[in-house]
């Protein structure tokens, strides 16, 4: 596994993540703004790829992506909360 | 509904334990100002929030503060982590420990469990949206007193963060705010409750 890239892919996640959490308070209170959905739109798909990416080279991030093989492996750590992850 | 994802909104990356510091910042998870009020707050108020978009405004700072929430009990479960009886008695952790052991109990620095009295859900918009203000300079106030205390940069980081979204929160409501006194009489905004219409027969309109 190269951890290097998981580490890089999964901070861009963290990123672009954010930043829609931002843009969609935004959005609730300024739904309008053609510049906040321009920049919705934008980074959605560069996070929607980064995720996509992700899940296939090093597991699931949500369970509903969760690939079912001989086990199920969602429950497997480490978790969020343990930090390094 | 609301599904889990495994990730942190901001990393919490600890390497030095601090149960002293852990005891300060336990209060943003169970104390009167914390997350988990936060949360229960604005995910409570929304079923009666007249403005469609407030009240989806509502459930996504509510659903931020639970993310909030987990991130104060991972900087609390990394700064505890693998203590020592000793290091217990010598940080003064024993008081805490006693009861929970290392496990995450939702309290505040003081030492009071959880209480739902903490919160208001007064069903008008108004009394909603300013206790929602309130609410997000009172965490950011605290905040700024936990940062007074830590030095650790691991552990400034996320906090920094967490501040920051209550400035941002407080933003939000406050606009939140202007939509819904649009709504209303600009001579009387309290001429009636929009989310309760009743007639207050004895208050001259």
């Amino acid at each position: 596994m190269d951890v290097r890239n998981k580490e890089k892919l999964f901070a861009h996640i963290q990123a672009t993540s954010f930043v829609l959490d931002e843009l969609r308070l935004f959005l609730d209170t300024h739904p309008r703004d053609q510049e906040a959905l321009e920049h919705w739109r934008r980074t959605e798909k560069i996070r929607n790829d980064a995720v996509k990416e992700y899940t296939k080279c090093y597991g699931p991030i949500s369970a509903y992506d969760v690939d079912v093989e001989d086990r199920w492996t969602w429950a497997e750590g480490p978790w969020p909360w343990e930090g390094r992850c | 509904m609301w599904t889990y994802e495994k990730r942190l909104q901001y990393p919490v990356n600890i390497t030095q334990c601090n149960p002293k510091l852990a005891q300060v910042i336990i209060s943003q998870f169970g104390g009167p100002d914390g997350e988990l009020a936060a949360s229960q707050r604005y995910l409570s108020q929304r079923y009666t929030m007249s403005n469609p978009k407030v009240a989806g405004l509502l459930t996504d700072i509510g659903t931020e503060e639970m993310a909030h929430m987990e991130i104060v009990c991972a900087i609390v479960y990394q700064l505890t982590k693998d203590l020592t009886p000793q290091q217990i008695m010598e940080s003064g952790f024993q008081n805490y420990y006693v009861d929970h052991t290392l496990g995450l109990y939702p309290q505040s620095a003081g030492g009071v469990p959880w209480t739902a009295a903490y919160i208001q859900s007064k069903g008008d918009p108004i009394t909603d949206l300013v206790e929602d203000m309130a609410a997000e300079q009172k965490a950011r106030t605290t905040y700024d007193n936990i940062l007074r205390l830590v030095h650790d940069h691991e552990v400034c980081e996320p906090i920094k963060f967490l501040r920051e979204r209550e400035i941002v929160h407080f933003q939000r409501f406050g606009e939140a705010l202007r939509m819904i006194q649009d709504d209303l009489d600009s001579k009387n905004f309290y001429a009636f409750n929009p989310s309760f219409k009743a007639d207050l027969d004895c208050i001259k309109k």
